[in-house]
């Protein structure tokens, strides 16, 4: 009976997603640059682009000639935009450059005549796509760039540069990863490598095909995109080719004629949602309002005060997936620079030219080799944990999606219960004891959220207990409805402090 | 908490009898494989190999008056544990890189932790080698370099860097030394 019920309130949620579906888009188009000759079409281009996507149903955000604070600030508003999105779109038209397999979009006032200054005058393309992966729809990026491309050949002339792998002819492909989970495709308008042109007439070849094809009524994207591959090799006598990066999971129409209810579950979930018993129902609503704020936050710290309200919660396996999802992402971001952290596991001394950057997130992928390292009592105790660190390592299962309660520095069956949900959960033997390499995995791939956490409560560590939790804990028992209470309030005050 | 985060940045030595110490921050791969290359130094040992003068064991200290090629990284561990931070794993994620490079292929390295901390005596030689095992483990483990290229050894506090303040953090290190060349 209660299976029931958690599952009829989950699909009622997903029903209210598909129906009201949230597009944004950002569009950008630099022409007029500062510091060499302006491209005629990139704004032209962005300018349709950013119609026709408007005439789809997107909210868009719109930026043309952007200098390198235009460009931030224009980011950032965006990123309000996608918390909640299910369909994202990014178009850029400009002069991009990829330096160490990592893609730059430059603004108009960006120089590039220097080895260190060039770095901060340009917008690293991951950061943007760092934010359209933070929601869960999908999501599409179209990257008209590198047009014939001075900026590359200025920026490879610079003394100091020698040591960069730096592509004078346009982009290098983007790591999938670093968009949500949901699927994505990135559309460049030439082969990485290779420089896109910018056309005779009013729109570059790309964005002229891309114009006539999006809006094609009830047609899956992916149909769409060999139509523009199709056009442009026409436009360019068979000189430039479109490339398709396609990870979608299912189809994704950008223009829908028919008013069709979303997805097939829809329909039978409002079935079930009748079958919610009246006498429950109260006590759920508050929960799934709880949750319903996390989701539209989207931030881990939102889901964990869901998870420490409710540790058993009808919504308490999607909070969890929800956290590793974003503490996943939070790590694949990192992919664009340092893939080597990761791809060379196997021994593989072929990378010549790796890229790094010592400040960025490290997320380390469970080997064969780490799992074989026996975990047990003693190499736990050889750890020599002090009871700072004991909490900090409950901290972090808390974080990582394993709730073993508020965070005490004592490690009870709670903890050793989380430590085996999040060992098995990493590709360790679920032995409930850490060892040293299981610790570092934990380190490492929690620090994004912790580090957050700890800004957002530096006391969360401190020896002294705090107030919340203990009269939050007792008002827990005092019945029913005093409960609910305590927890909105609870819940409320975790959601503002961490914003 | 972390009681003490060191700096990302470390000291590139070109020998052990001349430190000289790079006044960057932040030193990448490239610096690191040019610390740790064999053709960098100076004719001093390579005479000692061939006259056979010199032994050295990957697994035990190594005498301090040769020059090696090595390279001193300030790697962050959480209090005096050899519990790794965030950022000293970033540390050796771009040493891994260094290590990964074709010039460093096949190349035997002893991995040597070095603990100053004052008052704790006979606790930094056990220290020591604990955080050099951790770090070898942490290499072996996740970025596949073989373990039987990398030794770990503990030296406790005997080879400061810096001789006038024993317990100046710079002297609390890991140590990659080659040994390949011997």
């Amino acid at each position: 009976m209660f299976k029931v019920l958690i599952s009829s309130v989950i699909a009622v949620c997903v029903a209210t997603i598909a129906a009201a579906e949230k597009r944004v888009a950002l569009v950008v188009g630099n022409s007029d640059y500062v510091s060499s000759s302006s491209l005629p079409n990139p704004e032209r281009d962005a300018r349709a682009v950013a119609d026709k996507l408007g005439s789809l149903g997107f909210d868009v955000v719109e930026g043309y000639n952007l200098g390198y604070d235009d460009l931030r600030d224009t980011v950032r508003s965006f990123a309000r935009e996608t918390r909640d999105a299910d369909l994202t779109v990014f178009y850029y038209a400009g002069h991009g450059i990829a330096v160490d397999n990592v893609n730059y979009v430059v603004p108009i006032d960006a120089r590039m005549d220097d080895a260190v200054d060039w770095e901060f005058e340009v917008y690293a393309l991951p950061e943007i796509l760092r934010v359209i992966g933070r929601s869960d729809g999908a999501s599409l990026v179209f990257l008209d760039a590198c047009r014939d491309n001075p900026m590359a050949q200025k920026l490879a002339e610079v003394r100091g540069m020698s040591t960069r792998s730096l592509s004078t002819r346009g982009l290098t492909p983007v790591a999938f990863d670093t968009l949500g989970t949901t699927g994505s495709v990135i559309a460049y308008a030439t082969e990485p490598g290779q420089v896109a042109m910018d056309g005779d007439g009013d729109n570059s070849p790309f964005t002229t095909a891309l114009l006539r094809h999006i809006g094609a009524a009830n047609t899956d994207f992916a149909a769409i995109t060999s139509l523009i591959t199709r056009d442009v090799l026409d436009m360019t006598g068979g000189e430039q080719r479109p490339r398709f990066d396609v990870s979608l999971t299912g189809p994704l129409m950008l223009n829908k004629v028919e008013t069709v209810a979303a997805q097939a579950p829809a329909t039978t979930a409002t079935a079930a949602v009748v079958t919610v018993p009246a006498s429950s129902g109260g006590s759920l609503e508050v929960e799934k309002i709880v949750f319903d704020t996390a989701r539209e936050t989207g931030d881990i710290a939102d889901y964990q005060a869901y998870l420490d309200a409710y540790p058993n919660g009808a919504f308490a396996v999607l909070a969890r997936n929800a956290i590793s999802r974003l503490q996943k992402e939070s790590g694949a971001r990192i992919t664009g620079s340092t893939e080597v952290a990761a791809a060379n596991t196997a021994g593989n001394f072929a990378a010549a030219t790796v890229s790094y950057r010592s400040a960025d997130p490290l997320y380390l992928t469970v080997t064969p080799e780490a799992s074989s390292m026996i975990s047990s009592q003693a190499t736990e105790e050889q750890l020599g944990l002090s009871k700072t660190q004991r909490k900090a390592v409950q901290l972090r299962l808390n974080l990582a999606g394993h709730n073993v309660g508020r965070p005490d520095g004592i490690i009870g069956n709670g903890t050793r219960r989380g430590i085996r949900s999040w060992q098995a959960q990493s590709g360790y033997a679920a032995t409930g004891y850490l060892n040293t390499v299981q610790h570092q995995t934990l380190v490492a791939n929690t620090e994004v959220a912790f580090s957050q956490h700890m800004a957002a409560n530096p006391n969360a560590l401190a020896v002294t207990t705090r107030r919340k939790s203990s009269s939050g804990t007792k008002r827990r028992k005092s019945g029913n409805n005093a409960a609910v209470g305590a927890f909105i309030g609870g819940v409320a005050a975790g959601i503002l402090l961490s914003k | 908490m972390v009681s003490r985060i060191l700096g990302a940045g470390l000291a590139a030595f070109a020998g052990m009898l001349l430190p000289v110490v790079a006044s960057a921050q932040y030193a990448g791969p490239v610096d690191m494989i040019t610390a740790l290359e064999l053709e960098r130094t100076g004719p001093t040992v390579r005479a000692l190999k061939t006259q056979n003068a010199l032994q050295v064991q990957p697994n035990q200290q190594l005498p301090t008056a040769y020059d090696f090629p090595s390279i001193n990284l300030n790697v962050a561990f959480d209090g005096e544990t050899h519990l790794l931070t965030a950022q000293g794993m970033r540390t050796l994620r771009t040493l891994a890189v260094a290590l990964q490079d074709p010039k460093m292929s096949g190349q035997t390295f002893q991995v040597a932790g070095h603990v100053f901390v004052e008052g704790s005596g006979g606790a930094q030689f056990p220290l020591s080698a604990r955080r050099a095992q951790a770090v070898v483990d942490h290499l072996v483990v996740f970025y596949g370099l073989p373990r039987d290229k990398l030794t770990p050894v503990g030296y406790g506090a005997t080879k400061p860097v810096n001789v006038s303040n024993p317990y100046g953090i710079e002297n609390t290190r890991i140590e990659f030394i080659n040994l390949s060349g011997f």
